[in-house]
């Protein structure tokens, strides 16, 4: 559905070192795949970059394939058809992605208007069905509604709404959890467990989340992937020693920290592994060189420990 | 400094002032220099045409009125420069003071505020002028009684937000003095705003002296540019057509408060930038 | 008993003028050197509660006991400085115009310690920060980094309390667990007494001692 291929995305402003470099991943149609790293592993710029939404600092090379085409070659008018259309792109942070002075209903609708050619009306009547899907509840009444009248975590659930609307057959989003609680949590998940047409890519620092919706499970660190695994090895065998650590400092794990503090240098100047600083299994050769992706039955890793 | 400069490269507006606004500054510094006779100086002839000579010819007494012009620009922007310097020190105090303590405090440095801005400040001021009546500094004040409201105003309403910032909140917890919150943690956070609000006061002060200059108020042993126009209007330099007369101070003045103005928006839109 | 709270009540007036009874009742006790968690939704008035006892506002009625004796507000001396609070947000607990250096310096002075880059970089060490993050500013510093060096600031005031709002909720797992590390190593070297607010069950669970939950306002042990 979509193939991302070595995409690298660079900021003229920050010299050589890359937000991105060569992400590379495959998503089934119908497949949820859930993107989870740290702030500022580079989880987001990826995202945005794919429909070229970064500002113009940045230098993006690699292709984007939906459906054959290529993202990265078509003009900006062509991609605007597809933006909202095929592909649909939900912003962080619950209500900033919403306009606070139009009614949630007319915002809901909208990608119907823009891409189907419904009358504002017929739109705005869709909007129920849609969030009707999603379990908004009261939906009749929360179309009436200005966003700021939402909580965060029903604003998240219209923006998932908004996504879908037009028949989107794409859909990436943001850190859909943050600054929500469990309850809200949950009742995002379920929204994502909706989506069964849908092809999913999503982002988030949330690791309950990501097991809760993420058929593939991809991490990321310091601009590069580390590990690509399906859930269920990812979570019972996790291989890099950062997925190993992440899942062991979960609380019902017991909170462990099995690796230390990030290191105040700049580990993307390092030569070699850029997890080596903090890694617990560090060999000269980690020093050294950049991993490789390596593949081990289509569970891909990389890292030095599995390269004999 | 080399950031500033970095700036006003990318900044075409921004520069166009700071290079208006640069002219004028070096004009006032070296006037001496620059002006070719002693504007107070009586030359003999009276209403001369533009020549080599008089650039811009003489007035009615016989005085220079290019030497009067280069002058002149020493009066309005020690005026408009010393009056924003006391606006913007006054209106950030009682903004900083009135939005940190808020409660009663707020109250009363409110009510003092909207009074200020109620007031009809020109009537105001060119009464103070004419009880003050010490030149300049009486020019400042009178122009400061009013105009340090609405810098106090936008101050306050920043620091209404600063203060429930959690950085603040945690010097609070750590029994920082209060002092030392107002002005270490919050001064510095909106010196942009400060900034801004100080050129537009600049600005603004020039422009009212200039218009009390105008009417005969203001200091007639020190020459400003307004103080060139109401000797223009009044010795009908316009039915005489004598445009060299009265269009140069009117072009001054003008130039002058685009200058402050592009400063300003520049200062603007970098503040919208930086909440967004 | 360190602190105490006795059925405090805090009514506010929301951004649209609305009365808010944002907590209705609610008692807590705290021991030394103990971790209580106070669980609940967003809204539950959870966060409420820690800043009454921190000394931001007053409660409208109930009392607040800190060893025995009735707390005023605004707290001085000894009771400011032995209760502190760690905030929800690293990236805004700092002055963003001052570098760590000069914000980590501020608490010693308020405390008349001598301070210079040695003491400090030998005091910062513990948290997982080095000399080089000194010269930064907080925008270039990553939300673990704050939140420990916020904890390391609060931390030369020496209190005896801390209310930790939500101290990690915006941090990464990894990054989450070296705080709590960190917290757990000081209770037990400085027997500090932490009041845990989060939404958060599992970790809750895993961090206090005790743990009081919070619906609508009203507090309950559980």
């Amino acid at each position: 559905m979509l193939e991302i291929k070595d995409v690298n995305v660079h900021f003229s402003s920050a010299g050589a070192v890359g937000a991105v470099e060569d992400f590379s991943l495959t998503l089934a149609p119908r497949s949820k795949t859930v993107l989870i790293g740290e702030s500022g592993s580079g989880k987001s710029v990826l995202l945005l970059s794919l429909l070229r939404l970064l500002p113009a600092t940045a230098q993006i090379t690699g292709s984007v394939l939906l459906g054959g085409v290529d993202l990265f070659r078509l003009k900006e008018s062509e991609l605007e058809k597809i933006r909202g259309d095929r592909i649909s792109y939900i912003p962080q942070g619950g209500g900033n992605g919403l306009n606070p002075l139009l009614k949630i209903g007319l915002q809901v609708g909208e990608p119907l208007m823009e891409h189907r050619g419904y009358p504002k009306k017929k739109a705005v009547e869709a909007s129920i069905q849609l969030l009707r899907r999603f379990r908004l509840g009261r939906e009749e009444a929360w179309i009436k509604a200005y966003p700021h009248m939402l909580s965060g975590g029903m604003r998240q659930r219209a923006m998932i709404a908004m996504g879908v609307a037009a028949g989107s057959r794409v859909i990436l989003a943001d850190e859909p959890t943050k600054g929500l609680d469990s309850d809200r949590i949950q009742r995002v998940v379920e929204c994502f467990r909706e989506l069964r047409e849908e092809t999913l890519l999503c982002v988030t620092h949330d690791i309950h989340f990501a097991q809760a919706v993420g058929q593939q499970i991809v991490v990321m660190y310091a601009a590069q992937q580390l590990e690509i695994a399906p859930n269920g090895e990812f979570f019972a065998n996790p291989l890099h020693p950062y997925s190993q650590a992440i899942l062991r400092a979960m609380p019902e794990n017991g909170l462990e920290c099995s690796v230390g503090f990030a290191p105040p240098h700049d580990v993307y100047a390092s030569r070699g592994c850029r997890f080596s600083d903090r890694c617990p299994y560090k060999t000269p050769r980690c020093e050294e060189a950049v991993p490789p992706m390596l593949d081990r039955n289509g569970h891909k890793v990389r890292c030095w420990k599995y390269a004999d | 400094m080399k950031k500033i400069l970095r700036e006003l490269r990318q900044n075409k507006t921004c520069l166009v002032g700071v290079l208006i606004l640069l002219f004028f500054g070096l004009m006032a510094v070296f006037a001496p220099v620059l002006a070719p006779y002693d504007p107070e100086e009586l030359l003999g002839a009276p209403y001369l045409k533009p020549s080599a000579q008089h650039l811009l010819g003489t007035n009615d007494i016989g005085q220079d009125i290019f030497s009067e012009l280069v002058y002149g620009a020493r009066v309005s922007l020690s005026v408009g420069i010393l009056s924003a310097a006391v606006v913007t020190v006054v209106g950030s105090v009682i903004g900083i003071v009135s939005g940190y303590y808020k409660g009663a405090v707020d109250k009363v440095f409110t009510v003092l505020t909207n009074l200020a801005m109620t007031i009809p400040s020109l009537p105001l001021t060119i009464l103070l002028v004419g009880f003050l009546k010490t030149g300049m500094l009486g020019m400042v004040v009178a122009i400061c009684i009013t105009s340090w409201a609405s810098t106090a105003r936008v101050v306050r309403s920043k620091v209404l937000q600063i203060r429930e910032l959690p950085y603040i909140k945690i010097e609070k917890m750590l029994g920082a003095p209060d002092i030392l919150i107002m002005f270490k943690h919050i001064l510095p956070n909106i010196t942009d705003i400060v900034l801004t609000r100080c050129a537009m006061s600049v600005g603004g002060a020039m422009m009212t002296e200039s218009s009390l200059s105008f009417l005969g108020l203001g200091s007639f042993t020190r020459k400003s540019w307004g103080n060139i126009l109401h000797f223009a209007f009044f010795r009908s330099s316009v039915l005489n057509n004598q445009w060299w007369w009265y269009l140069p101070p009117i072009l001054c003045i003008s130039l002058c408060m685009l200058g402050f103005m592009l400063i300003t928006y520049h200062g603007r839109t970098r503040s919208q930038l930086i909440q967004a | 008993m360190l602190i105490e709270a006795k059925h405090i009540q805090k009514t506010y007036k929301n951004s649209r003028g609305i009365r808010v009874e944002a907590v209705k009742d609610a008692s807590l006790r705290l021991e030394e050197g103990q971790t209580v968690g106070l669980l609940g939704s967003s809204g539950s008035g959870k966060s409420t509660i820690g800043q009454m006892l921190v000394g931001q506002f007053p409660p409208d009625r109930g009392e607040i006991l800190y060893r025995g004796q009735p707390l005023k507000y605004p707290y001085r001396g000894a009771e400011r400085r032995e209760i502190q609070i760690l905030y929800q947000h690293p990236e805004v607990s700092f002055n963003p115009r001052l570098t760590l250096y000069s914000s980590m310096i501020e608490p010693y002075r308020l405390m008349k310690r001598r301070v210079d880059r040695e003491v400090l970089i030998e005091d910062i060490r513990q948290f997982g920060l080095y000399a080089e993050h000194l010269d930064r500013f907080p925008g270039e510093l990553s939300g673990g980094e704050l939140q420990r060096a916020a904890l390391a600031r609060i931390l030369v005031m020496e209190p005896r309390m801390i209310v930790l709002d939500e101290p990690t909720s915006m941090l990464d797992v990894i990054s989450q667990a070296q705080v709590i590390q960190i917290l757990r190593r000081v209770q037990q070297t400085r027997h500090t007494a932490y009041l845990f607010i989060t939404h958060n069950e599992a970790l809750c669970e895993a961090f206090s001692h005790r743990i009081y939950t919070i619906s609508e306002g009203v507090v309950s042990e559980r």
